[in-house]
């Protein structure tokens, strides 16, 4: 990149300094064409090479910005990971995978661009000022005194906007958290004849969002305008002051001409560092929530929340029955038994086999919900698994629809039951752990899976199931009541 | 300009005087960059031939004018432009909204929710570039070429010429080409993203089962797969991206080259006064540092086309039989009876039907149980009734006329519907009450929460302000049921249909919390109503019971 930049260089000065020696050349030694061929040749040669590493910048900056990202984004997800599920509970969804790719997309400008910029710019800007300062003394002088000015306001505008940034980026959020909102709730909008209003909403929403954004932009595009107009007058004075002395006959043609190329090229890296500082800006303020995730997951200090479930004894061969009143927190007992609160005080994953209560499928057919990305599928086990759990009414490669939506709640629950049945059986899995496995299936085949269930702990295993319903509480061979303290 | 073209565009492109403005200002900007340069070139050459400033002030002035307005036009271009494209966004939004309401829910079997999401947001979004990065570079960079060449060609026609052909071939070879090689990467780009934030979207949502099943890293591997596919992908669009900068400045050098030949010539046989030399190498510079702008005007425009092909296929998708619903305008003022005879229901995109030859009738004070296995269509009944979704045939009469002589609304006001999993909106339970009758006061709403039983909960936290969190996590199954129950007493519904409300609801408490359900739906009003379940024991609390058969 820096070869990059003094190779660009080189090839600005040769090409305007030829640009200048041919023009006064004929303008006032009144040379013939023949006589400046090698301008020409040194003009092209100048030229060609700058487009060569113009070509050659563009392209490395957006293959590391790629890089960059890639690392980013695999670090985000393997934070989340690590933070575990109790955590992403705590957490907006939407917001989280609003961070995870427009987020970290919005980063692309601060590696493409704005990086690689400032190291050409660390370059090129003071190589053109000492080449001008050599040629001309007053206008290295005049360069020496408005070039600072422009990392001077750039610093002084980003304090002023930095917040307002922050609240353009909030709006933006909020913008995406409410469609996402009135899109899953047009259902319910719709039966008590909301939507109208909705609509309402959304045009107010979308014009408070282009006030709050057109306040912010009034104040950064302030930042692009201040800069430009440095730039610009810095050329008008530089252009004015080498007329003057031209005319008292203090400076040759030449010269002047070869400043007056070269000095808006020590200007536009300086402005492009901070055009692309502003565009960049909105991006590292979006990452920031990222990079607050990857530093809470490594300071996170592996808890050890004592948790209830000293108590809680699963003994091999038996079907128990966990009870108590709504809300009392009999999910929780689970999930702190997988450990998902990121404490130390879980069992060991592999041993265990958990079915959530909210029916969870993913994209694809019904056996890739069962067996999950796995190598091998054992066809006899998926056979077995799906017959425990009365899954009779669906072919192994129906396709579930995304979100699950071409099964019912009650065939969604089968599927995810089976899952679990699957992995006891294929990973040898001493405790399965069910939560509310038969609140959506009906009577018949809730009958069939009550029979797998002591038939799978009457093979040794230790079944403990969430549930209230008297089907099972008859079945159970133990009682365990989950109170509050 | 083929007409689907066009009907991108329109769907773009902003009409109003901001729009209008924007341009203005955004060309005299690009005129005025190349302006300072060609009067700094003009002062400086006059300067060494003249002997008095006299002769130098207007170009003294002009520079200075030119500084300015460039840095100023540029600023209100870029103000005028947002503003115009964001009022455009404002308008598209609602409109977008409108058009995907009769979809929800009974069209939506085929599109994933993270699609959805990244289809209104980003695409309408996207929508904006086209004002802003494309048709204004275009319209700047177009009139300060024209000037150019105009000025250029009045003081030397074969110099004017070159530079014409210079410019003309920037734009008809240097921009097909970056074109067609960015063409092949954004089509691979686009897809990759959206398999990405699906990929990232049902990692989130399904965590814990991943994690439970140590599944996580594959997940993860699938993932970083997928990176890697559009890392390559943008590395060969870096390519063509850099390619087009690059030929940008080799045609400028090229501009530059032509200039000095043919304005050297002419000074050097004295057709032109020595001083324009400097005017004629330099202008070319100029033109091409406004041109750069307007390069990546091709490629924002074929994102621009991508996401505008959705939108304005989801503008212009007709709405199925299915899912059409403006008939009838009569006015519904009371219930008497409804009437579904042979009703066949197909969901829209679907080839099976998902209720076959369907017959139920009842009156206006009655209690049933829809009873069926999963999977049989009861929770399409459902959505019959509440006219979410039209019969494929057979009848459907309210008060013994067809229901498709009422207003939709109106049916909506006589017939509601507690959905299997309520949605709990974000934010306080005033606002999700208030959905349901916007007129009634904290004391109406005080009242029904009492009714429902859920006051106490509420009356230890903040009373109406308590806040329901994201995804309503602070509230369990049982407890949704009965806020959902809560709108539907306050939008005094006279049929009531219960969709499986003992679903999320641990089965020995669901007895009696339905019971209590039932009792409160049914109200002193002797409320119809109709509650789906699978399960028959429910059968004792009600009047009746009509079995869904298996098909």
């Amino acid at each position: 990149m820096v070869a990059l930049a003094l190779l660009g260089s080189a090839a600005t000065v040769t090409f305007s300094w030829s640009l200048a020696y041919l023009i006064s050349q004929i303008f006032i030694e009144h040379a013939t064409l023949d006589s400046v061929t090698f301008c020409f040749i040194w003009l092209a040669i100048g030229g060609f090479t700058k487009a060569l590493v113009i070509w050659l910048q563009g392209f490395s900056a957006t293959k590391a910005a790629a890089a960059v990202k890639v690392e980013l984004r695999q670090k985000l997800f393997t934070s989340i990971e690590s933070l575990g599920p109790n955590w992403l509970a705590k957490h907006s969804i939407a917001q989280v995978h609003l961070l995870a790719n427009t987020g970290i997309d919005a980063l692309e400008p601060y590696f493409a661009k704005f990086l690689p910029q400032l190291v050409y710019t660390a370059i090129v800007t003071p190589t053109f000022l000492i080449i001008i300062w050599l040629t001309d003394l007053t206008s290295g002088l005049t360069l020496l005194f408005t070039l600072p000015l422009i990392p001077i306001f750039m610093i002084l505008i980003g304090w002023a906007t930095k917040s307002v940034q922050q609240r353009q980026l909030d709006s933006l959020t909020r913008l995406s958290q409410h469609f996402l909102e009135v899109l899953r709730g047009l259902t319910t909008l719709k039966v008590f004849g909301r939507v109208g209003a909705q609509v309402q909403t959304l045009e107010r929403v979308s014009k408070e969002h282009r006030v709050r954004t057109m306040k912010v932009l009034r104040v950064s595009f302030l930042s692009g305008f201040a800069l430009e107009l440095i730039a610009s007058l810095a050329v008008a004075l530089i252009a004015v002051s080498i007329g003057l002395r031209l005319l008292s006959g203090e400076l040759s043609l030449m010269d002047g001409l070869f400043v007056l190329l070269l000095a808006p090229e020590a200007f536009l890296p300086l402005r492009q560092v901070g055009a692309q500082f502003h565009a960049s800006s909105e991006g590292v303020e979006a990452a920031s929530g990222t990079l607050d995730i990857i530093e809470e997951s490594s300071v996170a200090a592996k808890s050890s929340v004592a948790t209830e479930i000293d108590n809680l004894r699963f003994r091999p061969g038996e079907l128990s029955v966990l009870i108590g009143p709504s809300g009392v927190g009999k999910s929780s007992v689970f999930r702190n038994l997988l450990g998902f609160d990121n404490s130390e005080t879980g069992l060991n994953r592999e041993e265990v086999a958990w079915m959530p209560q909210t029916s969870k499928l993913f994209a694809g057919t019904v056996e890739f919900n069962i067996v999950g990305p796995s190598a091998v599928v054992n066809e006899s086990i998926l056979l077995s698994a799906c017959k425990l759990a009365a899954l009779d009414d669906l072919k192994t490669n129906h396709d579930v629809g995304a979100g699950g939506a071409s099964v019912s709640g009650g065939q969604a629950q089968r599927i995810c039951l089976a899952r679990a049945f699957y992995r006891a059986i294929d990973q040898r899995c001493s405790l399965l752990l069910l939560d509310e496995p038969i609140s959506a299936v009906d009577f018949e085949r809730a009958e069939v899976i009550v029979r797998s269930l002591q038939e799978l702990a009457a093979g040794g295993l230790s079944v403990a199931v969430i549930s209230h319903q008297k089907l099972l509480l008859d079945a159970a061979n133990r009682l365990i009541e989950v109170k509050n303290d | 300009m083929t007409r689907k073209l066009r009907r991108y565009i329109e769907l773009g492109l902003p009409r109003d005087g901001f729009f209008k403005l924007g341009l203005i200002s955004s060309s005299l900007q690009g005129l005025s960059a190349v302006a300072l340069l060609a009067t700094s070139a003009w002062l400086i050459s006059r300067a060494a031939e003249v002997t008095s400033i006299v002769y130098l002030g207007i170009a003294i002035v002009g520079v200075r004018g030119f500084a300015v307005g460039r840095a100023t036009f540029r600023y209100f271009e870029r103000l005028l432009l947002h503003e115009s494209a964001f009022r455009m966004l404002a308008a598209r939004r609602p409109q977008v909204f409108e058009k995907l309401v009769p979809f929800i829910p009974s069209g939506m079997t085929h599109v994933g929710r993270g699609q959805t999401m990244s289809r209104i947001v980003n695409d309408v979004d996207e929508l904006q570039n086209l004002s802003l990065r494309v048709i204004a570079p275009l319209v700047q960079s177009i009139a300060v070429a024209a000037a150019s060449v105009i000025f250029i060609w009045l003081l030397l026609p074969t110099a004017g010429l070159a530079l014409l052909l210079v410019l003309l071939s920037a734009f008809l070879i240097a921009v097909p080409v970056s074109a067609k090689l960015a063409r092949t990467s954004d089509l691979c780009e686009g897809p990759l993203k959206a398999e990405l934030a699906n990929a990232s979207l049902d990692l989130f949502e399904n965590l814990d089962v991943y994690t439970a099943y140590g599944w996580v890293g594959a997940k993860l591997a699938e993932i970083a797969n997928l990176e890697r596919e559009l890392r390559k992908s943008i590395a060969k669009s870096a390519v063509s991206n850099g390619l087009g900068a690059g030929v940008f400045t080799l045609l400028s050098t090229i501009a530059v080259l032509s200039g000095a030949w043919f304005g050297g010539t002419a000074v050097i046989n004295q057709m032109l006064p020595g001083a324009s030399l400097a005017v004629f190498i330099l202008l070319p510079l100029a033109i091409f540092e406004v041109l750069q702008n307007a390069q990546p005007a091709v490629s924002a425009f074929r994102r621009f086309k991508v996401s505008a092909e959705r939108v304005a296929e989801m503008l212009d998708r007709e709405v199925p039989a299915a899912l059409y619903f403006e008939f009838g305008k009569r006015t519904l003022s009371s219930f008497d009876s409804i009437n579904l005879r042979k009703v066949s229901i197909t969901y829209p995109s679907m080839v099976e039907p998902a209720l076959v030859d369907f017959d139920l009738s009842f009156k206006q004070g009655e209690s049933i149980l829809i009873f069926g296995e999963s999977g049989v269509g009861k929770s399409t009944l459902a959505l019959l009734l509440t006219r979410l979704i039209q019969p494929s045939s057979g009848e459907f009469l309210i008060n013994g006329e067809p229901a498709n002589d009422f207003d939709t609304a109106e049916v909506r006001r006589i017939v509601g519907l507690v959905e299997q999993n309520p949605m709990v909106f974000l934010g306080d339970v005033r606002a999700n009450l208030r959905l349901a009758k916007p007129s009634a006061t904290d004391q109406e709403f005080e009242e029904v929460l009492v009714r429902v039983g859920l006051w106490p909960m509420f009356e230890n936290r903040e009373g109406l302000n308590t806040q329901l969190g994201d995804r309503g996590v602070l509230i369990s199954g049982g407890e949704a049921q009965r806020l959902a129950l809560a709108r539907a007493i306050l939008a005094d519904f006279k049929v009531l249909i219960l969709d499986e409300p003992t679903a999320n609801v641990d089965s020995a408490t669901a007895e009696k919390l339905l019971e209590e359900l039932l009792e409160i739906a049914r109200g002193p009003e002797r409320r119809t109503v109709l509650l789906i379940s699978h399960e028959k024991r429910f059968k004792a609390m009600v009047e009746r019971t009509v079995e869904v058969a298996k098909r």
